[in-house]
């Protein structure tokens, strides 16, 4: 079985992913396409557990989706804060980590 | 029972900086004098059983790295080593002697804003980390001690001064961290080349005998040169000394630049000559010519320096330059004047910036003007900053002549033109000697002048003991060389240079 | 009568092994007058005087016990320095030569401390004088009795540095410190001459040793020779105020005048004669080199007599006079070991009466008060044993037959002329212009009457050589309340010794010098006698008579009004040395310095008058740091950017890596 469509697959939701972190600046948005990069890569753990007939990738997509929930329920709740203080979820407004 | 002299001379200084930190004013200062008498003591004696015994120590430190516990003494560390504790003395002394006079600006030692206390305290851990440096027989304790010297030495300069201090302090930190950056790259190096072997090992006499392919020891070479250069200091990297010598307290700078300033020369010639020879060989026209550069322009700005400790600073770095030139001569004779004109300047560089901290104590400035008339007021400093002048523009009878016409006649043979110009340099010591005597000294005093303290006893005694030594050793200079040759001074090197000098004609 | 000389023999060979004594006893009494401080002010100056009586005592004992059997003597003390197989060693050499040169140092030197307590009477620091004027004499005794080069710069330097110290005695004036200052360096510079001959000898010749020198250099071959003498001829130069070293002995006259007398007179600038003269051999090897040195001798010994034509103070007059006379040595020494014979001979008879002068000039001001030649004047009347001491001098320097400086000039012009007849010309020319010169000062200070009673449009300020060579607290006279003050007895003794010698020296050592001298130049002793006169005597008789007669007829009626005309360009003093060493060699240095100090302020430190660091190499790095800091803008955007060019550069990477 030929995994190359698959993995064209999961390369452009990667870029669909990351183009959408780089440019959106929603915060949501930008944690959705971070979604996307995440479903990406476990979309490539997949196909290449099946192309060798392994659990081991499987597996690791279940890591994956941990990480992914664990990340999101942190992620939220710092939006969450920085909404409350700033009533803006634009990533842009968010500077004070600058020098 | 066998007496670790060695750690003695190192543990010393700490105990007592440990026993004098919760103490106040005078036990202070008492208990920092004795300290530092007893190390002189110890100093003194170590140098002297090393000529029938052998004193040196070895403990097993860090497996993995093969980094040993490993102390040694020999004519080079053990000159140093008499000199930087003689050294401690005297500035403890001095220092125990200065009072607050009404003339004195705020500057002086009255607005001192951290407990005064903490001075000993700190000078007496600069001892133990430089003691230690200059004793070390192992690449990785040597780093070590190094890069520990810059602690107690910030916080001296950060302590006490003028208004810049801290500025100082900064630029003093920046660039010391750089030198101990470069010095860390090139043991890192090192290391890795000594662990190419079956039995890793960073002693330095095991060292010697590891192989390292050219190019990197080349680079390992310019690493430890440019760690070294930086402590010397050499022009251009000299820009962090002249800044500390107007800010800082005088007795600060003369720690550093006489006790902590070795180092630079001593590195020079232990490691960065001693481990890479070929290197050394092949660099050594190109240092030549910094080394001169060196002479030169501090000399230069020496003599146009307005400021009395700036100007002692200024005779350091040209000084310096010319130990730089001894040594990358490459010839046994020019190496054993570098290393007796290391511990030679020290001693008169010290002697200059002492009575200018006396100087700057007693008038409460150290602007130099013209004919600013201070022989008819203070007539022994007068006489004591001419002595320490001679010695530093290297007169015939005193140590730092015999050291100098060592260096100039061994380099005659391979670099005709370059030791001229390094001759000329002699004479730029007598025109900086003459004309800082003759702006601070010479001229009639303005007739309503305060009536001036002239130097007290201790602080005669103390310059001037250091003065003797270097007019006795001046008169009997072989004394010192014969201690200082028997040490194995880069002999690789020599032959590297010899070879090469022999393949190019 | 053979064990008279066994006896004799080891008598000397005793006496000359304690030799280092003479350089030891003078030291430790400079030591001891210079650290007691004001405690030794009561008896401080009478110590100095016994160091140095008793080196002299000692001399004449050696002497004495050296006529009867002339050998050298060497004793070594110890190893002072050693660079590889050479080694110096302190090694002290008493021959025929430096015993000359012993009993004159010490000779004068005792003279002119005796002549000193009086002459320093009402200074408060006479007591550091003594201390000088020891430390000079243990210097100057190191550098004539070293048997080897490097010890001999050891004495140069210490002689050197204790002219600067004396110069500068009167440090409070700022004339006197620039002046020491000035000597001090350009003797500096004529030290790294000595430097790179010593280099030189102890690379290519492998000894320092005076009698193995030239044997070495043979040896060696090349230009090694002519490149040790031109060496020495530098250093020769600045200690003994030779062209192009010579300006720095004119401002020496602001010590005190003994000290002129001793240092800038009888001794220190001869010790670089004696450098050419134990040299001798050397410069035999290198005739080029030697020719050079006639001519500087020539040079200085024309410039010297222009100088004392035109100069208008009466010590810088004697200090060309000195250079003058200097050049008649050079001259001499540069004709090889024949020259050098009638050298030591005009050396010793110069030192005397040239001591005398320098100590008649001290006696002058010491009565009157400034030593202005515009302002002196008449003084035969009022001070006649000052005067018959001067005139001893006079008569012995320009060359009255049968007095000292007769004979010895003589046997250099003799020798001058059979060595080329344009040197003889010029000899004799200096003869006449010696005679000339000194009229000239004999009449503006001992004929007419008295100038200083008279008023000036232009007064003090515009000579600028306006020194005043009394104490330090005694103000410049003016003009009506000069009252002539009593030369003591200490002054009067000196001078009554110096000018017998002056008168009979030289008939006394006629002769004898030659055949004591032989076997340290290795030539036969000419024989001569007290009434030898030949052609080239009578010539120069004439010349000398041709030039007081010039003199008389100047000078015989000087006027103040003389002295009021503006010094045209040509005679100006010095013939503008100074102003060429001041636009060609201290201004640029000037400027060097200034760059130099405007980039350390400005490039690499931070100036002190700024606020913060500010300077170059701080500005750099600040700028180099904003650079980076514009990536911490805080935008998260840019940050991912950041992170995902990364991890593709990463990766591209690692497949590079994998495909190679």
């Amino acid at each position: 079985m030929s995994p190359n469509a698959y993995l064209i697959v999961s390369a452009v939701l990667f870029c669909v992913g990351l183009s959408g972190v780089l440019l959106r600046r929603n915060a949501l948005v930008v944690f959705m396409s971070v979604e996307v990069m995440l479903n990406a890569a476990n979309l490539a753990l997949v196909t290449f557990s099946k192309v060798h007939s392994v659990l081991d990738g499987q597996v690791a997509a279940f890591f994956t989706m941990v990480v992914a929930a664990a990340e999101v329920v942190v992620g939220l709740a710092i939006i969450i804060t920085i909404f409350r203080s700033k009533a803006s979820l634009s990533l842009d407004d968010a500077r004070r980590l600058r020098h | 029972m066998i007496v670790p002299w060695l750690t003695l001379v190192i543990a010393i200084p700490l105990f007592g900086a440990v026993v004098a930190l919760p103490l106040r004013g005078v036990h202070n200062r008492r208990v920092g004098l004795v300290t530092s008498g007893l190390t002189l003591a110890l100093a003194i004696a170590a140098v002297v059983l090393s000529r029938f015994y052998d004193l040196s120590e070895q403990v097993l430190w860090l497996r993995s790295v093969g980094a040993w516990y490993a102390l040694n003494i020999d004519g080079l560390s053990g000159s140093l080593l008499l000199v930087i504790t003689a050294l401690v003395v005297a500035v403890l002394l001095i220092r125990s002697g200065l009072e607050p006079t009404a003339t004195a600006t705020a500057t002086a030692t009255e607005r001192i804003n951290v407990r005064p206390e903490i001075f000993t305290v700190l000078v007496l851990c600069t001892e133990a980390c430089i003691s230690a440096a200059l004793l070390a027989a192992d690449l990785v304790l040597f780093c070590i001690a190094f890069e520990m010297a810059l602690l107690p030495c910030y916080a001296l300069v950060g302590c006490w001064g003028g208004a810049k201090r801290t500025l100082a302090a900064a630029r003093f930190l920046a660039f010391t961290l750089t030198s101990g950056f470069l010095l860390l790259a090139g043991v890192i190096g090192m290391l890795t080349a000594a662990s190419a072997t079956g039995r890793p090992s960073t002693l330095l006499s095991a060292l010697g005998t590891v192989a390292i392919p050219e190019g990197m020891g080349r680079l390992l070479f310019v690493l430890f040169f440019l760690a070294f250069a930086i402590k010397g200091p050499l022009v251009p990297f000299h820009s962090w000394l002249p800044l500390l010598a107007r800010e800082a307290h005088p007795l600060v700078t003369t720690v550093i630049v006489a006790v902590v300033d070795v180092l630079g020369g001593y590195g020079m010639i232990r490691f960065a000559v001693g481990l890479f020879p070929a290197a050394a060989a092949w660099a050594a026209p190109a240092v030549l010519v910094l080394a001169l550069i060196s002479i030169w322009y501090a000399g230069i700005a020496a003599a146009g320096s307005r400021h009395l400790l700036q100007f002692g600073v200024y005779t350091s770095i040209s000084h310096t330059g010319f130990i730089m030139f001894g040594i990358f001569a490459l010839t046994p004779e020019t190496l054993t004047g570098a290393a007796m004109y290391l511990s030679a300047h020290a001693v008169s560089v010290a002697a200059l910036l002492l009575v200018g901290t006396v100087i700057w104590v007693t008038t409460g400035t150290a602007h130099i003007g013209e004919f600013a008339g201070l022989g008819r007021r203070l007539p022994v400093l007068a006489g004591l900053f001419l002595i320490s002048g001679l010695a530093t523009l290297a007169l015939p009878g005193f140590l730092n002549f015999a050291a100098e016409l060592q260096v100039l006649v061994g380099a005659w043979e391979h670099h005709r033109v370059l030791t001229l110009l390094a001759i000329g340099g002699t004479l730029l010591g007598a025109v900086y000697v003459t004309l800082a005597y003759q702006r601070l000294f010479t001229g009639q005093p303005s007739p309503d002048a305060p009536p001036l303290k002239d130097a007290s006893l201790l602080q005669r005694g103390a310059i001037g003991v250091l003065l003797a030594a270097t007019l006795l050793f001046g008169c009997a200079p072989e004394l010192l060389r014969e201690y200082v040759a028997e040490a194995d001074l880069g002999t690789a090197a020599i032959a590297a240079a010899d070879a090469a000098d022999a393949g190019g004609k | 009568m053979g064990m008279n000389m066994l006896l004799l023999e080891s008598g000397f060979t005793r006496w000359a092994g304690a030799s280092w004594l003479v350089i030891a006893l003078p030291l430790l009494v400079a030591a001891v007058l210079l650290s007691a401080g004001a405690l030794s002010d009561s008896w401080g100056h009478w110590l100095g005087v016994a160091g140095i009586a008793v080196p002299f005592c000692y001399s004449i004992l050696l002497f004495c016990l050296m006529l009867s059997a002339p050998e050298p003597f060497t004793s070594t003390l110890y190893t002072w320095l050693s660079l590889g197989t050479v080694k110096v060693g302190v090694s002290l050499l008493v021959d025929q030569l430096s015993i000359l040169f012993l009993l004159l140092v010490t000779g004068v030197g005792m003279l002119v401390a005796v002549y000193t307590v009086g002459y320093l009477a009402h200074d408060a620091g006479r007591r550091r004088c003594f201390g000088y004027i020891n430390l000079f004499i243990a210097a100057m005794l190191l550098l004539v009795l070293a048997d080897n080069y490097g010890l001999l710069f050891l004495g140069w330097e210490g002689v050197g540095l204790a002219s600067y110290l004396l110069i500068g005695f009167w440090q409070e004036r700022n004339a006197a410190a620039l002046a020491a200052k000035k000597a001090f360096l350009m003797n500096r510079v004529a030290d790294l001459g000595l430097l790179t001959a010593i280099a030189v000898l102890f690379t290519q010749a492998g000894t320092l040793r005076f009698s193995a020198v030239p044997a070495a250099l043979q040896e060696a071959g090349g230009p090694w020779a002519g490149i040790v003498g031109v060496a020495l001829l530098l250093a020769a130069c600045g200690k003994s105020a030779q062209v192009p070293l010579q300006s720095w002995l004119l401002d020496a006259m602001e010590g005190p005048t003994p000290v002129s007398a001793l240092i800038h007179a009888a001794t220190m600038v001869t010790a670089g004669v004696y450098l050419m003269l134990r040299s001798v051999p050397v410069y035999e090897l290198a005739p080029t080199v030697r020719v050079v040195v006639v001519l500087i001798g020539v040079l200085t010994l024309f410039l010297g007599a222009w100088i004392a034509m035109t100069e208008r103070n009466l010590k810088r007059v004697l200090a060309g006079s000195t250079m003058s006379q200097v050049g008649y040595l050079m001259l001499a020494a540069g004709l090889g070991p024949v020259g050098a014979v009638f050298a030591v001979f005009h050396l010793l008879t110069h030192g005397v009466f040239k001591a005398d002068l320098f100590l008649t000039a001290g006696a002058i001001t010491e009565a009157v008060g400034f030593n202005e030649l515009r302002k002196l004047g008449g003084l035969l009347k009022l001070l006649p044993w000052t005067f018959a001491a001067f005139t001893c001098g006079y008569l012995a320097i320009i060359g009255v037959p049968f007095l000292s400086g007769f004979y010895s000039k003589e046997h250099i012009i003799a020798a001058a002329w059979a060595d080329s007849p344009l040197l003889g010309v010029c000899a004799l020319l200096g003869v006449g212009l010696t005679a000339c010169y000194m009229t000239r000062l004999l009449l503006l200070l001992f004929a007419g009457k008295p100038r200083w009673q008279d008023t000036y449009d232009t007064d003090s300020t515009s000579d600028k050589h306006d020194t005043d060579d009394t104490a330090d607290t005694e103000d410049t006279n003016t003009a009506a309340d000069v009252e002539i003050r009593r030369t003591p007895a200490s002054m009067a003794f000196p001078l009554v010794v110096l000018s017998l010698l002056a008168l009979v020296g030289g008939l006394a050592l006629n002769g004898w010098l030659q055949s004591w001298l032989a076997p340290v130049f290795s030539v036969t002793a000419p024989a001569t006698n007290w009434l030898h006169f030949d052609w080239l005597s009578y010539t120069a008789i004439g010349v000398m008579l041709v030039g007081v007669l010039v003199a008389v007829v100047w000078y015989r009626k000087v006027t103040p009004a003389w002295f009021e005309e503006p010094v045209p360009a040509i005679a100006s003093p010095g013939l503008y040395a100074d102003i060429i060493m001041e636009r060609g060699i201290v201004a640029p240095s000037v400027r060097l310095t200034s760059g130099v100090t405007w980039l350390e302020q400005r490039g690499l430190d931070s100036d002190a008058a700024d606020a913060d660091g500010t300077d170059g190499l701080w500005l750099g790095l600040n700028g180099v740091s904003a650079l980076v800091l514009r990536l911490q803008n805080g935008s998260v955007r840019t940050y991912a950017l950041l992170c995902s060019i990364g991890v593709v550069v990463v990766l591209a990477l690692m497949l590079f890596w994998v495909w190679m």
